[in-house]
């Protein structure tokens, strides 16, 4: 049971140790099924939640506006965000900390990974960081995936909720169809509500939503300017509170 | 692709303060992440301490402060001031940016362990990095 001691570290969300220890996750792959099964037994409260959406529709800056939401209404924070590692030289460059601002406030972690030799938008490491966080007493852990693509569908597996991000210029009639990263979500965030088309990229996904009586809630957004935020945010979290009660 | 066997090197590139020219450290991001090091890249006007807090919740190697303000002493002095309060001081920090060559001395007697001043080329970085770490 040498776990022990590193787990009640963690759960004191001492965060050298919890930094640590997902460096060490990401490094090998022996330690991570060692300390996934010997975190199973711990019961964690926290939700996690999953933002996704093609290149640049967003997600950084809605994080951004929603961090300050969840922090006010004090709850801890965890953000997993994910860079893609070069197919050329496995380097990366991870910058979602550049539109994530605020790095002090003490119930706000984060950390940048990168998918190594991973795909589907997400890192192999990615479902076991949830349950560190988590452990270490987020209340919610926000898992933010590289730009996805149609296939990039992994997240759906590692988080309770998904959020689909789209733009108005992203969405025609047949795309949205075909079978992929649309099907995945649990709330759909229409951003950039501002642009031209956007009227209609709205109705397009209502009609989707409804045709396959598909309950998902569609919430219009303009990250930049902090509009839909609010509704947004309370979209996570009642649906959370909900299901908690029930 | 290159099996990963040996660990992967993190990198924490930043600006601090009111200092907007970030042409050499986006730069320098692209030649470090083209060999093969992990760059977590924090953007503009960041505080010492925001860029210390990041770099413990990164666990990066090395930490890369770009400073063309001037005010490189007081900066990195407070950087390292921060480093030993979070428990962080056996982390590289390296300096890059216009610095005065008096003060290279005096910056390696704080605790910056190399500075790289313009004609530096990356290739001296990247052999810096893989020695240091």
């Amino acid at each position: 049971m040498r776990f022990d001691s590193l787990i009640e570290k963690i759960h004191s969300c001492d965060e050298k140790t919890v930094a640590k220890v997902i460096t060490q996750i990401e490094e090998d792959k022996n330690f991570r099924k060692k300390i996934s099964l010997a975190l199973k037994p711990y019961y964690t409260c926290g939700i996690s939640i999953g933002i996704t959406g093609i290149q640049s529709s967003g997600k950084s800056t809605l994080i951004n506006k929603l961090i300050p939401y969840f922090l006010k209404k004090k709850k801890k924070i965890g953000i997993i965000a994910i860079d893609p590692t070069s197919g050329i030289s496995s380097g990366s460059i991870l910058c979602d900390r550049i539109r994530i601002g605020n790095f002090l406030d003490k119930n706000l972690f984060i950390r940048s990974v990168a998918t190594r030799d991973c795909f589907g938008g997400i890192s192999s490491s990615t479902a076991t960081i949830v349950n560190i966080l988590k452990i270490a007493g987020k209340d919610i852990v926000i898992v933010e995936t590289i730009g996805a693509g149609q296939t990039d569908t992994r997240i759906k597996r590692v988080v309770d909720r998904v959020v689909v991000v789209v733009t108005p210029d992203s969405i025609d009639n047949i795309g949205i169809l075909k079978a992929g990263l649309l099907e995945i979500a649990d709330v759909f965030v229409l951003n950039k509500f501002d642009m031209d088309q956007a009227k209609e990229t709205y109705d397009k996904i209502k009609n989707y939503v409804k045709e396959f009586n598909f309950k998902v809630p569609i919430i219009k957004t303009i990250a930049t300017k902090g509009i839909g935020i609010k509704k947004l945010a309370e979209e996570l979290i009642n649906k959370w509170k909900k299901e908690e009660s029930s | 692709m290159k099996s990963r066997k040996s660990k992967v090197i993190r990198i924490l590139l930043a600006k601090v303060g009111l200092d907007g020219h970030d042409r050499g450290i986006k730069f320098i991001a692209r030649v470090l992440k083209d060999s093969g090091f992990e760059v977590i890249y924090t953007g503009l006007h960041k505080s010492p301490e925001e860029i210390v807090r990041a770099s413990l919740q990164e666990d990066v190697d090395g930490i890369g402060v770009s400073v063309l303000s001037g005010a490189h002493i007081e900066i990195f002095s407070r950087i390292i001031k921060l480093m030993k309060k979070y428990k962080i001081e056996d982390k590289i920090l390296f300096a890059g940016g216009i610095i005065p060559t008096e003060d290279i001395d005096k910056l390696k007697k704080i605790g910056v362990a190399e500075i790289f001043i313009p004609g530096a080329t990356s290739i001296d970085i990247i052999k810096f990095l893989k020695n240091a770490i």
